[in-house]
């Protein structure tokens, strides 16, 4: 037996966009150790140049083609992980964006905000590139756990450490059923890779699908889909705001790539299939359903945002079963391509309330809107493209992100989940357009003293966030082409063309 | 040669950036940029024109293609943005961006003390656009986007000072009259799709000259019907009978609107649309033959009201619809080149005459009421000089431009014979017009500017010749006005590719016609002077004499009262019904939807306790039911 894992250089070069992260993080702890008064606005920097690079050295490998595995089999880098590593590097690249100015004004902008976004990050790097169980599972936490600290950041806050501790509190209890999930799999199957895992199905079923069951319910708490959603709400509301929008983008598309990698690679066989594909249709339309309708009712933006967000995790868990049921890498492509889209409309939505956000109080509700547009135009034409986009309105991305995933979905055959789909995304529209009509027809209800826009949560950062998000939602929706050529790429290595 | 995009987009440019960024820099710069915009178009279509000329020697090579993008591609139905550039759509461009850049800078002396200075400039810009767009197209379809984007600024620009509630109603009348015709229009449009498969013009072209020699009487019909609905849209969009009741109360917008919306470009959108398709009313004799003889109506009947108006704009108004009346009747003989000769000389004096008329009115402190007026000759020197030339080239004297456009007109009428009326009436009336269009014309130019001032002393001390942003457009136009009619032949050769040449006339009868026209004129012109400056008695004897007869005619023949009491009031009825239905079937179902779904949602947030206990039971009924249905609980048997 040999000693231990050997690890070696190719290895580490295999993994270099994680692995690039978490040293920045490490260097920013130490710089902030030894430079505390300099450290905040540099390791900003440093975070983004490290994102940068992770994100130039993902794109590079999807377009060179580069498939290899590492770590005796353990780390794939395959297109399809370097996919999310470009929409991952993205996402987190917008969140830190919005970030300075708003800890700032809260009096709590350290650097350990960047190091444990690195981190995280780093973790959902590996996540998508998992081919076995426990790395999985150790990539899982590696994210997670420095989410559940950003979410307390704004210590002071009530809210923000309430939202901690039931995020907590209830990510806890789901790592529990599935690190008891990947127990049973490993004993029916006697091996962690996902490859080996449909040995298990054979030897020993009853092991094999009540372990999949759990994992599967892992995956499904992270995405948040109904009834395992309920801690979203509570904490989007309580995080500060940037974190909200880390964990609205990049907190939300990694475990999709996870839980992708895992359904096509490990329980990908039909048998597997018959049995996990009809309870995900059911949870698709409950998660349509329940997440829109209770959006109707929310008066607070970011509240509303979070039902939103999982409602359009139902949207993509309707791709996802129809790509595995056409088996078609085509149709996965739409799906990497929503999750692009979502990013970038999730990330300018959020951004404009860190714009108008006050020292002492967030602007979140939605009346806090009202008469936007006649004194902010340019501010509310942003907020305008981007609700417009997250309701599917065309020519926004938005609306070809839906478009692409419904029309693979009829193709599948799931016409009645699309029927679903369609009518909830109608009910959405309720919802977001009550964004537009407070900014542009509502009269304040105090005509003397109308709200005052003032631009509190200003900064070149949140400025270059907002312009690329507005010009990326109206740009890759007209001209899908580049985006999509790069998902099908990527869909292609997980799922090859027959 | 320049891209023909770059023509649309030099206006776009600048209305954006005037939208945008306008209320960071000043008026000085607004109105920069947007007579620049106008101006840059015009260098490149005059520059495309002059390569059209010299570079393309072979008749059939004159066009200029531009394919943008493609637009709608749905089965077999495509519909590129492609621009084309022939004879005829240079010539339209010229007008626009010529007779617009004049008309851009005179506004810029009119409108300088409006507060909706940069409002008004980038209306404009978007007017110029969309008109360039619609003569520019090569598709009907994007012809059709033009001819409701200037529709649209229209509506905008009469309405311009919306806190009048007149000009708003006015505004809201040209739009719902157009939508009238435009209607007709889509139904031709969609009828054309229908049977050709195809709305390029080049290809309708192409597929008609194969197929005209295998015509029936069946395929004769469908050609009719489409011609005649897209005189529909013609008689919205150009005012002719009988959807001509918007343009009058159009008036209410800026004189430099009238001048270039309402006179000058727009209103000829009709002419220009049937000189586009003419290989299709070729085919179509009696459609043909009724666009004639509503023109020759229309500029008769338009005459006759004109006698009778006051508002100095108003009688312009008239005149424009009678003077395109006359358009309708040289396309519906056949003879499209005159048409739009005509179309091209009346651009320059009636915009002469219209922006004439605002100098007038911005001398008079906003009088338009020609009673009021008078003896301004000595007062406005420019004024009064280049009116009396746009005054001369309407009435059709020798040897100003209007003299030989109508000419033509009068003298292809009488050789023409169709189907409805023989040529001889045709040439009857249009003669008639001709004259009461000298008489009116007269009559409103005695009453501005000679004679004794009837204005009060506060006006009076007012009056002052205009700023030379003003007085310049003025001069250039009545250059124009005056000496067009000697480029007949060339525009005759120049627009030959498109329409062929047209057959010489028997040369007694053209130097009769030419008489009798000329003779029209002048008689028209000197009765006026006589009666109302020598013998100012003689109209009020008649006014009281046959006062049945002059109010109907100052009332306009009552047909606005008519339309209300028929049309209006059938719609409106209609619409109290609908309403009706709306509000208490539709709303409700509407309402009751949404409202349950608010119900649900308020209901299912209930769950959302803040409980985390809560939260874990729900997670386990969860974790229950997947492991239930997902086998867990019940493993499959082994293949």
């Amino acid at each position: 037996m040999e000693s231990l894992i050997p690890v070696g250089l190719t290895d580490l070069q295999g993994v270099y966009p994680a692995l690039n992260l978490a040293v920045a993080g490490i260097v920013i702890l130490l710089l902030d150790a030894f430079f505390p008064m300099r450290s905040k606005l540099l390791s900003a920097w440093i975070t983004l140049i490290a994102l940068h690079l992770s994100f130039t050295c993902g794109l590079h490998r999807l377009t060179s083609g580069m498939d290899e595995t590492f770590f005796h089999g353990a780390v794939r880098m395959d297109p399809f992980t370097h996919a999310f590593t470009v929409i991952i590097c993205l996402a987190s690249t917008l969140a830190v964006l919005s970030a300075p100015k708003y800890l700032r004004l809260r009096d709590c902008h350290y650097a350990e905000y960047y190091a444990l976004i690195l981190f995280s990050v780093s973790g959902m790097l590996l996540f998508s590139a998992a081919e076995e169980l426990i790395m999985l599972f150790l990539a899982l936490e590696t994210m997670s756990i420095p989410v559940y600290c950003l979410v307390a950041f704004t210590r002071d806050n009530e809210y923000s450490t309430e939202a901690s501790m039931k995020y907590f509190v209830m990510g806890a209890f789901a790592t529990g059923f599935m690190v008891y999930g990947v127990a049973l799999l490993y004993g029916s199957a006697g091996s962690g890779y996902f490859a080996d895992l449909p040995r298990g199905a054979a030897s020993s079923p009853g092991l094999f699908y009540s372990g999949m069951t759990l994992v599967l319910i892992g995956f499904l708490f992270k995405i948040a889909a109904v009834p395992f959603n309920m801690w979203t709400p509570d904490a989007y509301e309580g995080a500060p705001t940037p974190v909200t929008t880390f964990m609205a983008e990049a907190v939300k598309a990694a475990p999709f790539s996870g839980m992708i990698k895992l359904l096509i690679v490990a329980f990908g066989f039909s048998q597997a299939v018959h049995l996990w594909m009809p309870a995900f249709i059911g949870i698709a339309i409950l998660t349509m359903v329940v997440g829109n309708m209770v959006a109707l009712v929310q008066t607070d933006m970011k509240r509303m945002l979070g039902y939103s967000s999982i409602a359009h995790s139902g949207y993509i868990l309707v791709g996802i079963v129809a790509s595995v049921k056409l088996n078609s890498s085509e149709a996965l492509a739409s799906v990497l391509y929503y999750l692009f889209i979502y990013v970038l409309m999730n990330a300018g939505a959020f951004g404009i309330l860190i714009l108008f956000s006050h020292k002492n109080k967030d602007t979140n509700a939605i009346d806090d809107l009202v008469g936007l547009g006649r004194e902010r135009p340019w501010a509310a034409a942003f907020m305008g493209i981007y609700t417009l986009s997250l309701t599917g309105i065309p020519p926004l991305g938005g609306f070809f992100g839906k478009f692409y995933i419904f029309s693979y979905a009829i193709k599948a055959g799931l016409t009645p989940l699309v029927i679903v789909a369609i009518l909830t995304s109608v009910m959405s529209a309720f919802y977001y357009l009550k964004i537009i009509v407070a900014m542009y027809f509502r009269e304040p209800s105090d005509p003397q003293h109308p709200a005052a826009f003032s631009y509190e949560g200003y900064s070149v950062f949140l400025i270059a966030m907002l312009c690329f998000t507005a010009f990326g939602v109206i740009y890759f929706g007209i001209f899908p082409k580049t985006p999509l050529t790069l998902a099908r790429l990527a869909a292609a290595s997980l799922i090859p063309a027959p | 040669m320049i891209l023909l995009r770059y023509i649309i987009l030099a206006p776009i440019a600048a209305l954006l950036l005037n939208l945008l960024f306008g209320r960071f820099w000043s008026k000085t710069t607004t109105a920069f940029l947007a007579c620049g915009a106008v101006f840059v178009s015009f260098a490149a279509a005059a520059n495309n024109c002059v390569y059209m000329i010299r570079k393309l020697a072979v008749p059939e090579m004159q066009t200029i293609f531009d394919p943008v993008f493609s637009w709608i591609s749905v089965g077999r139905v495509q519909v590129p943005v492609d621009l084309v550039f022939d004879p005829l759509s240079c010539v339209m461009c010229l007008i626009i961006t010529g007779v617009g850049f004049l008309i851009h800078v005179y506004s810029v002396g009119y409108m300088s003390h409006d507060p909706g200075f940069r409002r008004f400039f980038i209306y404009l810009n978007l007017f110029i656009a969309f008109m360039l767009i619609l003569v520019l197209a090569d598709n009907l379809a994007l012809l059709f986007v033009g001819w409701e984007g200037v529709g649209l600024c229209s509506y905008l620009l009469i309405g311009f000072w919306h806190t009048d509630m007149k000009n708003a109603s006015a505004g809201k009348k040209a739009f719902v009259v157009n939508r009238v015709g435009d209607l007709g229009f889509l139904l031709g449009m969609l009828l054309i799709l229908a049977v050709f498969g195809t709305l390029s013009v080049t290809d309708l072209r192409e597929l008609i000259s194969t197929a005209a020699s295998a015509m029936t009487p069946a395929s004769t019909a469908v050609a009719t019907t489409i011609c005649l609905l897209l005189f529909v849209g013609a008689t919205g969009k150009s005012a002719q009978i009988p959807l001509y009741v918007w343009l009058p109360d159009a008036m209410a917008g800026p004189t430099p609107v009238s001048a270039l919306i309402h006179a000058a470009t727009m209103v000829t959108a009709g002419v220009y649309m049937i000189a586009r398709l003419h290989f299709l009313y070729a085919l179509s004799p009696v459609a043909s033959a009724v666009v004639a003889a509503i023109g020759a109506a229309t500029a008769l009947f338009a005459a006759v009201i004109g006698l009778a108006q006051n508002d100095i704009k108003k009688v312009l108004a008239y005149s424009t619809i009678s003077q395109l009346g006359y358009m309708f009747l040289a396309v519906g003989v056949g003879a499209y080149t005159f048409g739009i000769f005509h179309l091209t000389t009346h651009a320059f004096f009636k915009a002469l005459l219209f922006l004439g008329s605002g100098s007038v009115i911005h001398a008079m402190s906003g009088e338009q009421d020609m009673q009021r007026m008078g003896g301004l000759r000595r007062y406005m020197p420019v004024t009064y000089w280049t009116f009396l030339v746009g005054t001369l080239a309407i009435a059709g004297i020798w040897p100003l431009s209007g003299f030989f456009s109508k000419d033509e007109i009068l003298l292809s009428a009488r050789l023409a014979s169709t189907p409805v009326l023989s040529g001889a009436a045709l040439f009857a009336i249009g003669l008639c017009a001709a004259f009461l269009t000298a008489f009116y014309m007269g009559r409103l130019f005695t009453l501005t500017f000679f004679g004794n001032s009837r204005a009060s002393e506060e006006t009076k001390h007012h009056i002052h010749e205009s700023p030379w942003t003003m007085g310049g457009p003025l001069i250039l136009l009545a250059v124009l006005a005056a000496g067009a009619g000697f480029g007949l032949r060339q525009f005759e050769n120049f627009l030959s590719p498109i329409f062929g040449h047209p057959e010489e006339a028997p040369h007694e009868i053209k130097l009769a016609i030419m008489a009798v026209s000329l003779l029209a004129g002048i008689t028209g012109l000197a009765l006026s002077l006589y009666v109302y400056l020598r013998r100012p008695d003689i109209p009020r004897k008649i006014s009281t004499s046959a006062s049945l007869l002059c109010d109907c005619i100052a009332n306009k023949f009552y047909i606005d009262e008519l339309y209300e009491k028929t049309v209006v009031r059938l719609v409106y009825i209609a619409g109290i019904v609908s309403h009706a239905f709306d509000k208490h079937v539709v709303d409700r179902a509407v309402n009751w939807t949404g409202g349950g779904l608010r119900f649900g949602g308020f209901m299912l947030s209930f769950f959302q306790s803040g409980n985390v206990g809560t939260y874990a039971v729900w997670f386990l009924i969860g974790v229950l039911a997947l492991l239930h249905a997902m086998g867990g609980v019940h493993p499959p048997p082994a293949p």
